[in-house]
């Protein structure tokens, strides 16, 4: 799991790459901890997600419910397919 | 149980659930393109997949698996239903019937008309773009479907540290989702802290969901089988009224929970819907009550001359209770005329295209119970009535324009209730019958003498002679010869009959009387001399003293003649010869007459025997019955004895008839 942070003045990119599962979590919610402090709008990229579990989802839904700035957008599909099977689509925006 | 009882319960899961894709199908092919159908069909294909999965019948699942893949893109909106696919879809719903029946008589499955099953799952496959993926899809859930859909709902709060321990409830619920149709999912996120305090490896997610599934309490328990303690999982029907809660603190005692009460569980749900029983008990148990009826009957005897202060009371209080235990278990017995007519519309479905006619099939009084085993045994004759209407009585289109009559020809199927009987009416609108071509072909296949005077009735029972056919050209489907006779006699088996009515160029209407049950009636007990009969009491009209107001075998009723008949030469017993005679009049359909006997003795509830083989044949009798006092009756078969008494008196002529009713 590697998550890439790029500073671009006016906004944060952020991309979120490979298993975000139970033995990524804890780096996942370390990579993304310093994003909650953000006053900029972060963009979280979730395109390059290849596997997911409750833990890594659980990481992403406190981002989300902490960071109001965060914008996340181009899900992969296992991410899509675990929004969908927990009806959080609505909970868990995605920019289109 | 029983792997053959288990076996048969499949075999006729499956039945009602093909009847069900049936109709559903025939409402696609109608236009009528609902959700509701697709999944009815849908339902249906998936759970003869998961029982037969349950069996190992591997050449069932494999054959419905295609067909539902089939119907999750049509279901997904990923397919549309059109004509060519419904047509499909019924020649596959045909074939799994077959398979079905090939089951039941223990036929091999694999070896079961390959080349038909390799054709339909060919022309499946041409709807499945990815039939992997819905393959793999579908496959999961193959094992776990078993009885009926039911709404579960799912409370589910893992313990904390269920993804510590391995477990993720994430593949849970996918797992779930598998197992049928997720209808509403709430997942809770409101134990999420913040992302500083967040521990990764703690659960926080809590989910509600309710699931229609036709997995059982025990199978959805045993997905959580493995989850840690410390868990709450909540698993309840929603569907059924009767709510069950399935509440464990902890998963461990949830895994130790017997198979006992598993059952117990499934049984309480269902039983406020239906209650599947055996035939076979339901029969022990009729079988039992008529026993009782029969000693309540001796009982209320010697009650009466004992006089016993009370025990007169007592006994009929007895007495009412058991006429309610009867008539409680004979109701168990009676089941819609529905089930039956059920069958038609794809009969008619199929004929009509066959023959090239369009033909609209209306049903009415579907709802009209009568017993059980006549339900089953009506199939058949009422098919080759509907066949034979089809074929001989509905015209071609271009016939009915040349009559003016409407392109579209009617049939329609009707039930009702009267005085006692069922009656069915199977109509159409179609050519009529035809009485100068009936008789030519009675007169060639020398039925009847050339010369022979018949009325209209009489031409018409013609059609109910062995080897009789009007048809000009044999068919597939009728015109050979072999049925009506055969209609008959499976209708008069039940004790029933059949009256045909028509008029040339506008219709036929052939009406089916049948009695409501076969086991026990309310009898009228007559006698002659020391022989006992019984009369069913529904026939009975009145009882009257029979004096001399007739002539030959009319009688004088109140200015009406009455054709009538004595028992006692009818059957050959010397009458008691004191003088007095008592009449009954009875009544049949149309048909009314008198029988005189001795004397009368009164109602009673008679439980009816069949006859032995030696007296099967014999005409006039339709059972026996053992009386209160132990002795046999027997019980008279009253159309036999109307048509009897009505031919005897047609011989006289009108003038005769005018003298007596002159009396």
């Amino acid at each position: 799991m590697i998550v890439r942070v790029e500073d671009a003045s006016t906004l944060v990119n952020v991309a979120i790459e490979g298993d975000c599962t139970i033995y990524a979590a804890a780096d996942l919610r370390a990579a993304l901890l310093p994003l909650v402090k953000e006053t900029r709008p972060v963009m979280v990229d979730l395109g390059g997600i290849t596997e997911l579990d409750c833990a890594g989802l659980q990481v992403l839904l406190a981002l989300q419910k902490e960071c109001a700035l965060a914008l996340f957008s181009n899900p992969a599909p296992c991410l899509r397919q675990a929004l969908d099977l927990l009806n959080l689509n609505r909970t868990f925006a995605i920019e289109a | 149980m029983d792997l053959n009882e288990s076996l048969d319960l499949l075999v006729q899961e499956a039945r009602e659930l093909l009847a069900d894709m049936e109709s559903a199908l025939l409402q696609l092919e109608a236009g009528d393109i609902s959700a509701d159908c697709i999944n009815a069909i849908f339902r249906a294909a998936h759970t003869i997949k998961g029982s037969a999965g349950l069996f190992g019948l591997e050449p069932i699942v494999s054959f419905t698996h295609a067909l539902e893949s089939v119907l999750v893109r049509v279901r997904n909106n990923e397919l549309s239903i059109d004509a060519e696919l419904t047509g499909l879809l019924i020649r596959c719903a045909d074939y799994s019937r077959s398979q079905i029946d090939a089951l039941e008589h223990g036929a091999d499955l694999a070896a079961h008309d390959p080349q038909l099953r390799r054709d339909l799952i060919a022309q499946l496959q041409r709807y499945l773009k990815d039939d992997g993926a819905a393959r793999s899809n579908a496959g999961d859930s193959d094992e776990q479907s078993s009885g009926q859909l039911r709404t579960w709902k799912l409370d589910l709060r893992f313990a904390p540290d269920v993804l510590a321990n391995g477990m993720d409830p994430l593949s849970f619920l996918h797992y779930l989702s598998n197992m049928g149709e997720i209808l509403a999912m709430d997942t809770r996120t409101g134990a999420l802290p913040p992302l500083s305090a967040l521990e990764p490896e703690t659960c926080y997610l809590e989910f509600s969901l309710e699931l229609l599934t036709a997995a059982s309490a025990a199978q959805l328990r045993a997905v959580f089988d493995f989850v840690a303690e410390g868990s709450r999982i909540d698993i309840r029907c929603i569907s059924a009224p009767a709510e069950l809660a399935f509440e464990n603190a902890a998963a461990a005692p949830m895994a130790n929970a017997t198979n006992g009460e598993a059952k117990a569980s499934r049984g309480n749900n269902r039983d406020n819907a239906l209650l599947k029983v055996e035939a076979r008990k339901l029969d022990a148990l009729i079988d039992t009550v008529g026993e009782l009826v029969i000693r309540c009957a001796s009982c209320q005897n010697q009650s009466e001359q004992l006089r016993k202060a009370g025990l007169l009371e007592l006994m009929e209080e007895v007495g009412d209770l058991v006429e309610q235990i009867r008539d409680r278990a004979l109701n168990l017995r009676m089941v819609p005329i529905g089930e039956v007519f059920q069958r038609f519309p794809r009969v008619v479905r199929d004929v009509s295209r066959e023959l090239n006619k369009q033909i609209d099939l209306r049903i009415s009084g579907a709802d009209t119970e009568l017993d059980k085993t006549m339900v089953e045994k009506l199939t058949d004759p009422l098919m080759h009535i509907v066949r034979n209407a089809m074929d001989h009585g509905i015209e071609s289109v271009a016939d009915r324009i040349a009559a003016g009559k409407p392109e579209q020809g009617v049939l329609s199927l009707n039930a009702f209730h009267q005085s006692g009987t069922v009656v069915i009416e199977i109509s159409d609108d179609g050519r009529g019958l035809d009485t100068d071509k009936i008789l030519r072909k009675a007169i060639e296949r020398d039925l009847i003498p050339a010369d022979a005077k018949l009325t209209e009735k009489e031409i018409f029972a013609l059609i109910f002679a062995p080897g009789f056919s009007t048809a000009d050209t044999v068919t597939d489907l009728s015109g050979r010869g072999v049925g009506m006779d055969v209609v008959r006699q499976n209708i008069e088996l039940l004790r029933g009959s059949v009256d045909i009515r028509s008029e040339h160029g506008k219709g036929t209407t052939i009406q089916i009387q049948l009695p409501l049950t076969l086991a026990i009636i309310d009898g009228f007990e007559v006698a002659v001399n020391d022989a006992h009969f019984v009369l069913p009491l529904d026939m009975v009209v009145e009882c009257l003293e029979f004096d001399q107001q007739h002539f030959g075998n009319i009688f004088n009723l109140r200015g009406q003649p009455l054709p009538f008949m004595r028992l006692a030469q009818q059957f050959g017993i010397t009458s008691e010869g004191n003088g007095r005679e008592c009449m009954v009049v009875l009544q049949c359909g149309d048909h009314r007459a008198g029988v005189v006997v001795d004397r009368f003795v009164g109602e009673i509830q008679a439980v009816i025997k069949p006859l032995g083989k030696l007296l099967g044949g014999m005409r006039g009798f339709s059972g026996s019955t053992i009386l209160g006092d132990g002795s046999v009756a027997l019980l008279l078969d009253v159309p036999a004895l109307l048509q009897r008494a009505t031919q005897q008196a047609s011989r006289m002529d009108g003038l005769q008839l005018l003298t007596s009713l002159a009396h």
